[in-house]
């Protein structure tokens, strides 16, 4: 039987182009050219593929290609060039489709209406996810118990702790019980024990609905708790992809195996 | 190799029900927000009494013989005849002012700005993992936020009118003025998200509000009707979607019977949320195909 991929990416680049001048300049004499647009890879022709419910870190520097990566892949941006296929679908291509499939969290943009309650949140984005009252209902029921946040759910957005806020934002992601979940940074901003249950829900989330997990994090312990495999980027181009075993010292911490990787390719001592 | 396939399950998104949740949703905001209504409303009623009165004496000099009739608008107060402005009496003025006034102070005067921000900061991304497209459900929540407003307005108005005024002129136009007041605010929400969404091509956007607003005061007939405008002037305005969006339940409300103008304000409702779901549609394709 054929190896069945959940993500599939090959050779996958976005090149932005900055210093474009503006179509509508007019000529002057005397005026000298623009510098010519200087091609930025953000993302240098990356190819892996991941299986049904793994757990995988995507991770690198500050600029080395992350959110270009999952925005590619949640359809939002399109690739220079390349190909991705993700639950089958091409993403930029059939973004409305694939969005009833995946869930994707981005820890710096809240997806909630920050004036309503999360409860009247869910309703709305129950509805725009094709689920009827009674699945909303019960499955916002369902999602409470496991995240422990059922009292959250009434309570104003604005009065909310951010690790609260987290957890409300991810029930909005997990609402349509979808079979992949891209989270983009989710742990920023949290404090230390929100970041705990928040990494073990994750893990939960995957043991008992076999959801697939791709985060991006720049911390190490959102990393060695999470995820199973690591992919590491750098400049655009994959520089590590393995399981998090290979990477992590004798005591399985990975910290300075990342710094060694992030320090070599930027070129320092 | 080959890929999980997801095809084939796909839930059925019904667009009429995303939108009529959206609404409700709004609408429920809104409506159990007793405070900022009552603030509303009694802004509302300051800016309603002030402008009737100076209308109440422009009629007045009007009647005297001097100013205001000079383009053929002018009304006479002798014979028995009520002194008048172009058809307008001191009382239909009041209830034209009233009406138009409820649908123009709820809508919030920088909402094109407040709109297109998250669009020129990209924040609107959120909106794309969605199976549906943002432009309508965004005008829905905004009717539904801003409807309560404009009815509690609409509502002080009557009571206004009633108590400084007089009675309504006609019983079935202030009827009729009901519908034309909800379709002009949506109206006016969907231009002004149509004029918002411009920030995915034009970025910044904020001096737009500026511009949409003195266009309403005077093409719309918010500060006068249509009728006492240049004679060059009132065909263009009567051309234009603005009118729909103030003059139309302004002038219902006056005790003209004239349906014809809702059909009119349907006309350019469909147009203008038509241009919304156009105009959100591409911009979401533009912004993710952005530099490329």
């Amino acid at each position: 039987m054929p190896q069945a991929y959940t993500i599939e990416v090959d050779r996958l680049t976005r090149v932005f182009a900055s210093g474009r001048r503006s179509r509508f300049r007019l000529p002057r004499p005397g005026r000298t050219e623009p510098v010519a647009q200087r091609a930025v890879e953000a993302v240098n022709g990356i190819s892996f593929a991941i299986e049904p419910g793994e757990r995988v870190a995507f991770v690198g520097p500050n600029g080395a290609g992350k959110s270009t990566s999952i925005k590619m892949l949640t359809g939002i941006l399109y690739p220079t060039s390349g190909s991705a296929s993700v639950l089958g679908y091409t993403p930029w291509l059939e973004r409305k489709a694939l969005a009833r499939h995946i869930g994707s969290l981005f820890g710096q943009r809240s997806q909630l209406w920050s004036q309503l309650e999360p409860v009247k949140s869910f309703a709305l984005l129950g509805a725009i996810f094709g689920l009827s009252q009674l699945d909303i209902d019960a499955r916002v029921g369902e999602l409470g118990e496991i995240l422990d946040a059922s009292d959250l759910y009434h309570r104003p957005l604005r009065n909310l702790s951010l690790g609260q806020r987290m957890k409300c934002e991810l029930t909005a992601t997990l609402l349509h019980s979808p079979q992949l979940l891209f989270l983009d940074e989710p742990s920023i901003g949290l404090d230390l024990v929100a970041k705990r249950s928040f990494r073990k829900l994750l893990a939960d989330l995957n043991t008992n609905l076999g959801t697939t997990i791709f985060l991006t994090s720049h911390d190490a312990a959102d990393i060695e708790e999470v995820a199973e495999r690591v992919i590491v980027i750098s400049h655009g181009s994959i520089r590590f992809d393995g399981p998090v075993s290979d990477l992590g010292d004798s005591d399985g911490r990975v910290e300075s195996s990342l710094g060694e990787l992030y320090t070599e390719e930027r070129g320092s001592p | 190799m080959t890929a999980v396939l997801a095809r084939g399950d796909d839930p059925v998104v019904s667009l009429p029900r995303v939108l009529w949740r959206s609404f409700t949703a709004g609408f429920n905001l809104t409506s159990t927000d007793k405070a900022a209504l009552a603030a509303r409303a009694w802004f509302y009623a300051v800016v309603t009494s002030v402008l009737a009165s100076m209308w109440r004496i422009a009629i007045s000099v009007n009647n005297n013989g001097s100013g205001v009739g000079e383009s053929g608008v002018g009304g006479s107060g002798v014979d028995g005849v009520e002194p008048s402005v172009a058809g307008y009496t001191a009382v239909a003025i009041f209830w034209y002012i009233a009406a138009a006034e409820a649908a123009l102070i709820p809508v919030p005067s920088n909402l094109i700005e407040q709109v297109a921000k998250p669009i020129a900061d990209e924040s609107v991304e959120v909106w794309f993992s969605r199976p549906v497209y943002a432009g309508l459900p965004t005008v829905l929540f905004r009717f539904g936020q801003i409807l309560p407003v404009s009815l509690a307005c609409a509502l002080t108005g009557c009571v206004l009118a009633i108590v400084l005024a007089g009675p309504p002129p006609n019983l079935v136009a202030l009827l009729l003025a009901l519908p034309a007041l909800c379709l002009a605010v949506l109206l006016s929400i969907a231009m002004q998200h149509t004029f918002a969404g411009l920030a995915f091509w034009l970025g910044d956007i904020s001096g737009m509000w500026l511009v949409y607003h003195r266009t309403v005061f005077i093409l719309g007939g918010l500060i006068i009707p249509l009728e006492t405008l240049p004679s060059w002037l009132e065909p263009v305005a009567r051309a234009m979607p603005f009118m729909a969006t103030v003059y139309v339940p302004g002038r219902l409300a006056s005790g003209h019977v004239e349906p014809t103008l809702i059909v009119r304000q349907l006309f350019w409702l469909v147009i203008a949320l038509g241009a919304v779901a156009l105009v959100y549609r591409r911009g979401e394709e533009r912004m993710c195909r952005r530099n490329l």
